[in-house]
């Protein structure tokens, strides 16, 4: 109930900067013009690739993009709260202190979500007109986005608590942005690349923060769907086990001095 | 006595790493790095009964916060034993959580662009109280600090006296029976700090909550606070009301004279500090001489039409505890 409230909460908070997110995130007009420009090229000689047509790939990325570029900024708030000692009075309330942050990053991410997937909506019904059984897909796609969102999120709280252990986290983070631009089927989708590679990356957890959602919503079967709500279930169980790992740990590191 | 904070020889030692200046200490410290330790807290022990107001001070680095820590548990003592409301802080954190409650000047608890009626209500839920009593509370303490006409604006669009006023209220939302008050009028005009005070006192009366202050502002310790607790590199170096702390520590009265013609005194232990026409402010040393024999002897030679007597300021006495405790 209290992390229901947390969720709601921060969702109220981010509403007040929901007219700035518009705005700022029309700079992904640009963008997914970009993406249509290259892939318009690429369809050229071609109807499908890899079993995508060009009005499945447009879509596939505005999908894909909504996730990744959602991103919450919990991982900079844990960062701060460890380098300034403030995390500690997190302690003195009856609440996990890695659910509050989850509970509260994922309100921000959804809200952040809603202008690039609005914004990528509007930009693939214009280019490339509507999507075959998009409708039918769109709950499933949707409850696989909360996922992605969810295993981004977690993502960050684990990196973001190592900095109980470094003074610097961004390479962590400069890393796993960079696999999940490669595995995670980010700019393209992951079918594309040679059988045996994709094999593998298909099951890498990269892949369930874009792939997976955005394929559900273009490829949909419910085979696809529930491929990509096992990995999701199994891998945010994963990191957020690692997560609370990493916080017992790291609270017996807690040696805050001062004022 | 009712103790609602029991402390025995608690102890608590950092280990900080030793960063030397140059490329090649540095090198060096990445494989081998040194530490020195630094005794925060030196086996202090104290009692606070139900209902007290208690002055936690100190000079900067002297270990208020890190007893603070340990007492919310927060951290772990390396020696010692607490019991605050009959529970072990650091293995009964949780359940020491729903009766406690804290204000850290340093982290807010509200949420910076929402109103604070939101964060009261989420504050509610946080310490699981049911609807209804989240509702009465919330009703109560808008009333006692008259905040309702900010419960719906964006904390964001509060000046700091409005929002610290929020702040205390939100951290009796779940009526704790101890409540931690870190620094809680920095920054505060005069007028507001009297606002703060007097709501401090009203909460203790009202609800026998327990008040655990630690403060630089001597306003605060001698307005609200009946005892204090001085504590310096570690230890304690005063333990007892804030009346006796003046007597005890400063032996010395003020005289502010108006006399019918300039002051003319020569007596052990008496400074003539500033004369002016007919005026004189005058400095008695209370371990030499008393002052009804200053009095009387200038009574004698002289026509005293206006007069008044002060106690040295807070601020002097606890200037005064801090350095001798240095030397």
């Amino acid at each position: 109930m209290k992390y229901a409230r947390i969720f709601t909460i921060s969702i109220r908070e981010q509403l007040a900067y929901l007219p700035a997110m518009f705005v700022r995130n029309l700079f992904f007009i640009v963008l997914f013009f970009i993406f249509y420009s290259l892939w318009t090229a690429i369809y050229q000689s071609r109807t499908t690739l890899e079993g995508f047509t060009i009005v499945q790939m447009i879509w596939y990325l505005t999908f894909a993009e909504s996730i990744e570029l959602a991103r919450s900024g919990v991982m900079t708030q844990i960062q701060d709260e460890v380098k300034d000692g403030t995390v500690v009075y997190g302690l003195v309330r009856p609440f996990s202190y890695i659910i509050f942050k989850i509970s509260r990053a994922m309100g921000e991410s959804i809200i952040r979500c809603l202008p690039v997937f609005g914004i990528g909506f509007v930009f693939a019904y214009m280019s490339v007109g509507p999507l075959d059984g998009y409708l039918t897909a769109l709950p499933f796609g949707l409850l696989l986005l909360i996922g992605g969102l969810l295993l981004n999120v977690l993502w960050q709280v684990n990196i973001g608590l190592l900095s109980f252990w470094f003074e610097e986290i961004g390479p962590f983070f400069w890393i796993l942005t960079k696999l999940v631009f490669i595995m995670g089927g980010l700019f393209f989708p992951i079918d594309l690349y040679p059988g045996w590679l994709a094999g593998i990356v298909r099951y890498l957890p990269f892949a369930f923060s874009a792939y997976w959602p955005a394929k559900t919503l273009v490829q949909f079967n419910h085979g696809v769907f529930l491929t990509g709500l096992q990995g999701l279930l199994i891998y945010a169980t994963l990191l957020f086990s690692c997560s609370a790992a990493l916080f017992t740990i790291a609270r017996k590191r807690v040696h805050v001095q001062g004022g | 006595m009712n103790c609602v904070l029991e402390v025995r020889n608690l102890e608590k030692t950092f280990r900080t790493k030793i960063k030397s200046s140059g490329l090649a200490a540095s090198a060096k410290g990445l494989f081998s790095p040194s530490y020195k330790s630094v005794v925060a807290v030196d086996r202090i022990s104290f009692d606070v009964a139900r209902g007290e107001i208690i002055a936690f001070i100190g000079p900067n680095g002297a270990g208020k916060s890190t007893t603070i820590k340990m007492l919310t548990g927060i951290l772990h003592p390396d020696a010692g034993d607490i019991s605050v409301l009959g529970l072990n802080p650091h293995k009964q954190r949780r359940q020491l959580s729903y009766r406690i409650g804290t204000v850290f000047g340093q982290k807010s608890q509200l949420w910076f662009h929402l109103p604070p009626l939101d964060s009261f209500n989420l504050l509610g839920d946080i310490y699981d109280l049911d609807r209804t009593k989240a509702r009465k509370r919330i009703a109560f303490l808008t009333e006692v600090f008259q905040i309702g006409e900010y419960l719906k604006v964006p904390v964001r669009k509060l000046s700091l006296g409005e929002r610290i006023r929020c702040e205390i209220a939100a951290s009796l939302i779940h009526e704790p029976e101890i409540l931690f008050l870190d620094e809680p009028t920095i920054g505060l005009d005069v007028i507001v700090k009297a606002r703060i005070r007097k709501l401090i006192k009203t909460i203790n009366a009202e609800d026998q909550t327990t008040i655990f202050l630690t403060s630089h502002d001597t306003g605060d310790i001698g307005n609200i606070c009946r005892r204090a607790i001085v504590i310096n590199h570690g230890r304690i170096v005063w333990d007892d009301t804030v009346n006796r702390m003046k007597y005890s520590f400063f032996r010395k009265k003020k005289l502010a004279l108006r006399l019918a013609s300039p002051l003319k005194i020569d007596m052990p232990g008496v400074e003539i500090i500033k004369t002016k026409n007919s005026s004189a402010s005058v400095e008695v040393d209370l371990d030499e001489t008393d002052l009804s024999d200053v009095i009387s002897a200038i009574m004698k030679s002289n026509q005293i039409r206006d007069m008044n007597i002060s106690n040295p300021p807070l601020e002097e006495v606890i200037s005064m505890i801090y350095s001798q405790d240095k030397t």
